[in-house]
């Protein structure tokens, strides 16, 4: 049985007085430890797929299933505590707290799943950090970081909690096309170490190329599912 | 823990907006400190003064002296030997300071020129001089126990039949046989009260020579002053108790029972409190709610953020509502500490506010330092902050998700 099912899922947003379907009748499988590319042009419903694998918005028909849950049947309590278990997320803006430093940000998601000790948390951040090379900013608040600092601090993040799914949208898209490539790279790679399946949604055309599973959508439906068999599983160049 | 860092953050990342917040609040409850620290102030000022210049703490009368005297004041007297035995009682109890002897009526004073009716008090001039002392001889002197046709006349009596100290008047007055009665009286003082009512009508005089004019030897009242205003409950009770084992037929009444002036500045003076309360507490609501409205508008990217990383509902209203808080706290101490700085600079500079109505003289300006009222504007403010920040904090949790994660 596949880690996510996505099942005749379909999705209607209303725009006034018109009803939009953003998505009709998607289906896909995902497997545990995949490394998923979502793309499409702008209104293609990526993000909307994204966000309602991610159990960040509710869908009309269809089912998704995530590691054998439905997450149809779960409620707004239920659905928040699953993402805070099993989801890191990735935004195109990093989406770090001000207020907190770059250790503080880190840690937020171990807090809020409760599931280790104090000092457990301290230890699993300080290695996270260390393995986005960031470990000697730790101290420093996000407006005193540069963008690519910033999306690793979001990766490390992401992936601190060791979540079974890790959702990035658009992760590089404010960044240069050098930063940008670390900053993907960093995060498979990070995210093949923890074992997390990651679903990437991107414009970038050179990411879709390389990808190792591409799913492209259009006025909400697939269009291509490509699966590329790549010839090394656990090689990420940094550029 | 957290949640209290990331609200103190919160409030110190946004300085403009949390001093603003602050500073209402802070301009508010120091008001309330200060201005209900005067309220109490009048309210104590006005009861000593009422109490020391008129009625003393407890007045204790022969039983059936309240309903009856107006009809037959005779009949209702004290004799010497219970007047004595009433004060030996008042002297075993705790907090009573000094006992005084009164005979009061009324009676006609002139000169050969002109007269007035008086209200006269014959008293024991030595503890008398005690309970009044909020009294103030303006001319002359005090009575004297040794000057018997010695009278202090109040301002307004002095003036309306012209006379000044040392000048030498007659006083009629009726025995109680009914028979006109007259003695001669000298002028010693002038004297001012709190209540100028009271300063046209009134004179005292030594209770001997008042009991020779009445032709009788006993007192209508025997007025009780404590050490302690606070403590007269628990004296009631003392004199409940004892007059009861000892059958005294005595009634007693209390100062504010006689003192309709009292309650009614009071209740005034509550309502002014009351209404300017009001005011600043609905100034403080739409402050906080403003603010955090704010908050809440300004931070829906980051409640989008928090709410994907599997911050749940409540997460949300409790990061907000501490914030609130935080600030309502900040505000009300800071307006209490504040208010009593101000309260304590007001007092040291001792300026002098003019005669209230229905007042001969002026006081000075004095704020209380009200603990119960500190701490229940502490407790407003903090309700008030609960309820104005429960709304946007309720709105912000009820987000959608997606829609607070595309916010700019």
């Amino acid at each position: 049985m596949s880690f996510i099912q996505v099942k005749n899922l379909t999705k209607y947003y209303q725009l006034g007085k018109n009803s939009i379907q953003a998505l009709k009748n998607v289906s896909m499988n995902i497997d545990e430890g995949e490394q998923l590319f979502l793309g499409g042009p702008s209104g293609s419903g990526k993000s909307t797929l994204l966000h309602i694998i991610g159990c960040l918005d509710r869908y009309d028909t269809g089912s998704v299933t995530i590691d054998g849950r439905d997450v149809t049947l779960t409620n707004d309590r239920e659905m928040s505590d699953f993402r805070a278990f099993n989801i890191g997320f990735v935004f195109q803006n990093f989406n770090l707290l001000p207020v907190l430093n770059v250790f503080e940000n880190v840690q937020y998601p171990l807090l809020l799943s409760r599931a280790i000790s104090a000092d457990q948390r301290r230890k699993r951040v300080k290695e996270i950090l260390e393995s986005v090379g960031l470990d000697a900013h730790a101290e420093h608040f996000p407006n005193e970081l540069s963008g690519g600092q910033r999306q690793r601090v979001a990766i490390a993040r992401a992936l601190v909690h060791k979540p079974k799914l890790l959702i990035a949208d658009e992760p590089t898209a404010n960044l240069d096309s050098t930063t940008g490539a670390v900053i993907m790279a960093l995060m498979l790679d990070l995210s093949l170490k923890h074992g997390s399946t990651v679903i990437i949604c991107t414009h970038n055309q050179e990411l879709l190329v390389q990808a190792q599973r591409c799913v492209m959508l259009r006025d909400g439906e697939v269009t291509n599912d490509i699966v590329t068999q790549i010839q090394s599983e656990n090689t990420y160049v940094y550029a | 823990m957290y949640t209290l860092k990331v609200a103190w953050r919160n409030i110190l990342r946004h300085k403009r907006r949390s001093i603003f917040a602050i500073l209402t609040i802070v301009v508010g409850v120091a008001n309330i400190v200060m201005f209900g620290g005067f309220v109490e102030a009048n309210y104590i000022g006005l009861r000593e003064s009422i109490i020391r210049s008129q009625y003393g703490h407890l007045q204790i009368h022969q039983k059936g002296y309240e309903l009856n005297f107006r009809q037959e004041p005779n009949q209702y007297r004290l004799s010497p030997e219970s007047a004595q035995q009433v004060q030996a009682l008042l002297e075993t109890i705790p907090h009573v300071l000094i006992t005084s002897r009164r005979l009061e009526f009324t009676g006609l004073l002139g000169n050969e020129k002109t007269s007035r009716a008086a209200i006269i008090r014959g008293v024991d001039p030595d503890s008398e001089a005690l309970i009044n002392s909020a009294l103030t001889i303006i001319e002359g002197v005090d009575l004297d126990p040794d000057k018997q046709e010695g009278v202090i006349l109040g301002e307004g009596l002095a003036q309306g039949i012209n006379a000044k100290v040392g000048d030498r008047l007659t006083l009629l007055g009726t025995t109680v046989n009914g028979v006109m009665n007259a003695v001669d009286v000298e002028v010693v003082g002038i004297f001012q009260s709190f209540a100028k009512e009271y300063d046209d009508a009134a004179m005292m005089m030594v209770l001997e020579n008042a009991q020779t004019l009445l032709n009788t030897q006993s007192i209508d009242t025997v007025v009780v002053l404590l050490d302690d205003t606070l403590a007269l409950p628990e004296v009631v009770r003392a004199v409940a108790r004892e007059s009861q084992q000892r059958q005294f037929d005595i009634e007693w009444i209390e100062w504010f029972r006689l003192a309709n002036f009292y309650q009614k500045v009071v209740d005034l003076y509550n309502g002014f409190f009351l209404f300017i309360n009001l005011v600043i507490y609905v100034v403080v609501l739409f402050g906080i709610s403003n603010t955090m409205i704010v908050t809440v508008m300004e931070r829906t990217f980051e409640i989008g953020t928090l709410r994907a990383m599997g911050m749940r509902r409540s997460g949300i209203v409790t990061q907000f509502l501490t914030e609130g808080i935080m600030l309502a706290s900040l505000g009300a101490i800071l307006g209490i500490a504040i208010g009593i700085a101000f309260t304590w600079l007001i007092n040291s500079l001792e300026i002098m506010m003019p005669a209230p109505p229905g007042s001969s003289k002026g006081y000075p300006l004095r704020l209380e330092y009200v603990e119960e009222i500190w701490l229940n504007s502490v407790s407003i403010v903090l309700i008030i902050a609960f309820f104005a920040t429960l709304f946007p904090a309720l709105q912000a949790s009820r987000k959608a998700i997606v829609d607070a994660l595309r916010h700019v």
